[in-house]
């Protein structure tokens, strides 16, 4: 029994979520629709990677959005200037910002807890500043404008596809997203879960059983660095242009929110709050609720976030697992 | 050039040289030497304060001394990570139990082991058939620990939910199940009824058996006058006494140090 529902949990839930963002554009073709679609999947991808350090590792990095940036200006240098081509771009982003997570990891794994984040942050900030004032390279505060939109070439074909309409743009994303997952997983459900476990409870004890907690930092640190990069380099050619602001202190926001609200280092609550909270916003900005302004919304955040890490550490899908197993609990007794 | 170790018969096992540890100016182990052999009992005493932890963190890494060394299977261990002393056979426990609360009672076994058995990221992350034996291995320690200390109904519980008690003896299992030739228990009977307090001596001695050498701290001084073939005493960072236990029992200056001139 316990088997049937980890195997629905871990390999049942994910290939369900999958299935559903495959057919659901076919079905719905409305811009709109499109658009919420692109925001869940690289909301979750984003997600992901951000739990893999935040939720498994313990160390909330504020300063992720660093690795989309550069991923993303990257990706403007490597398509407009060498003409790389999209995967190309995008896996080289994903080698280098690995590379970087790495060197990056290397000083600031130093110190931890609340001065880690803060470090991070302080991170994120120097790095929008010289994007910001590094005009030559990253346009400014005037954006770097002109990527090239990724074009597709195939044997088959004489004339290669260019990428244009956001469904084309959805459906490069989404095999990226069933990888992430998969990693995901591969990384979490393994032993290599486990040390990662190991070392966010307690370093001391990791260490006296063999564990370098360094090490497992470092990979955490890196995966998610190389997807983030990645992601920045989809972003890139698909909205063509990237400000310093597109790499701002709100998507670490939104992120906090959605794993720790959802739950973190648990795959169906990362989802589960990657989902909610990037429909939920342009959902309500569309309802036309004037409460729901950027403004208004991160002060709304801030209250949800305090609010669940003081009355529900584990998220909304520990509290789904404490509900279940209670109606379960009653459910053995009735019967 | 390293002087050679107190006089003990045969190779130590664990030989630590004129070990000194400073925090802050204060001395905390001062020109300590000790030896222990393959398969002995040996329990280290003395009051509060006197020492014992930060040698136990000295040896196992944790702690890096100022002046000494510290010699494992005759390899200088002095300056290593505590988890390359770990993978070496030299396991601990801690004063304040250990454990991870979120992981489930049999992989806080596993994971214990895990990293005694194999250390291939890529492999893990492809979950290779190698790995997938040595997970069935794994899993057949984990039954034989769990059995042995009685926790085999709770091995899918997570850890949290287990009493002091129980988490004592986990943490213990833990030290043991990557088969190590040395084992650093810090207060293993602190805070524990006397049932388990028989439980735990017995286990040590049966283990002792099986040819573990076991180093200990404890306060219990009916358990380390049971269970020690011999007895370190530090007072003040420095070793004052070395013996028997009977011998200890007599000695003036241990006297002194635990109640005073």
């Amino acid at each position: 029994m316990k088997t049937s529902i980890q195997w629905f949990r871990w390999v049942g839930i994910p290939a369900f979520f999958l299935v559903v963002l495959t057919v659901l554009p076919l079905i719905f073709k409305t811009g709109f629709m499109i658009n919420a679609l692109i925001n869940v999947v690289r909301w979750t991808i984003f997600a992901l990677a951000f739990d893999l350090v935040a939720g498994h590792i313990g160390a909330v990095s504020l300063g992720q959005p660093i690795f989309y940036g550069i991923g993303a200006y990257l990706t403007a240098y490597l398509a407009s200037e060498l003409g790389l081509g999209w995967l190309g771009c995008m896996l080289v982003a994903a080698v280098l910002m690995a590379l970087l997570a790495i060197l990056a990891g290397l000083a600031f794994f130093r110190i931890r807890d609340v001065t880690f984040a803060i470090g991070t942050l302080g991170a994120l900030i120097v790095t929008q500043l010289v994007a910001n004032s590094a005009e030559k390279i990253t346009g400014g505060a005037l954006c770097k404008t002109g990527i090239p939109r990724p074009e597709i070439i195939l044997p088959f074909l004489a004339k290669a596809i260019k990428i244009i309409q956001p469904i084309q743009y959805y459906f490069l994303l989404l095999p990226f997203l069933g990888f992430t997952i998969l990693l995901y997983l591969a990384l979490t459900r393994s032993r290599i879960g486990k040390a990662f476990t190991a070392v966010r409870e307690d370093e001391a004890r990791a260490s006296a059983i063999g564990i370098y907690p360094l090490r497992y930092k470092l990979v955490a640190f890196a995966i998610s660095g190389a997807l983030i990069g990645a992601l920045g380099s989809w972003q890139a050619q698909y909205v063509t242009v990237f400000c310093p602001s597109d790499m701002g202190q709100d998507i670490t926001t939104a992120l906090l929110i959605m794993v720790f609200v959802g739950g973190a280092a648990r795959l169906s609550g990362v989802v589960v709050g990657a989902v909610i909270f990037s429909i939920l916003p342009p959902f309500l900005q569309v309802m036309g609720s004037q409460y729901f302004q950027p403004a208004y919304q991160e002060i709304l955040y801030g209250i949800i976030l305090i609010t669940v890490m003081l009355y529900m550490p584990d998220g909304l899908d520990g509290l789904a697992g404490r509900l279940f197993r209670r109606f379960q609990h009653h459910k053995k007794e009735g019967g | 050039m390293v002087a050679p170790y107190p006089s003990i018969d045969g190779a130590p096992l664990l030989g630590v040289h004129r070990l000194t540890k400073r925090f802050a100016g204060v001395v905390a182990l001062n020109q300590v030497d000790l030896a222990i052999r393959n398969c002995e009992r040996v329990s280290l005493i003395g009051p509060n304060g006197s020492g014992k932890t930060t040698l136990f963190n000295c040896i196992t890494g944790f702690c890096r001394p100022e002046v000494g060394n510290i010699q494992y299977k005759g390899v200088d261990i002095t300056h290593e990570r505590p988890d390359k002393t770990a993978l070496r056979g030299i396991t601990r426990t801690f004063q304040n139990v250990k454990i991870f609360p979120s992981l489930s009672v049999a992989d806080n076994l596993a994971v214990s082991l895990q990293q005694h058995q194999e250390d291939d990221l890529m492999k893990r992350i492809l979950h290779m058939p190698s790995i997938r034996a040595l997970d069935k291995i794994a899993a057949e320690k984990v039954d034989h620990f769990l059995g042995m200390i009685g926790l085999s109904r709770l091995r899918n519980e997570s850890a949290a939910k287990l009493v002091y008690g129980q988490r004592k003896l986990l943490e213990f299992a833990c030290a043991l199940i990557p088969d190590p030739d040395l084992i650093l228990l810090d207060e293993p009977v602190a805070g524990v009824n006397t049932t388990m307090v028989d439980q735990m001596k017995r286990y040590i001695m049966e283990i002792n058996e099986q040819g573990k050498t076991f180093l200990i701290v404890e306060h219990n001084m009916g358990v380390v006058m049971d269970i020690s073939e011999r007895i370190i005493v530090l007072d003040y960072g420095v070793k004052i006494a070395e013996g028997t236990p009977a011998e200890i029992q007599q000695n003036q200056r241990v006297r002194e140090a635990y109640f005073g001139r």
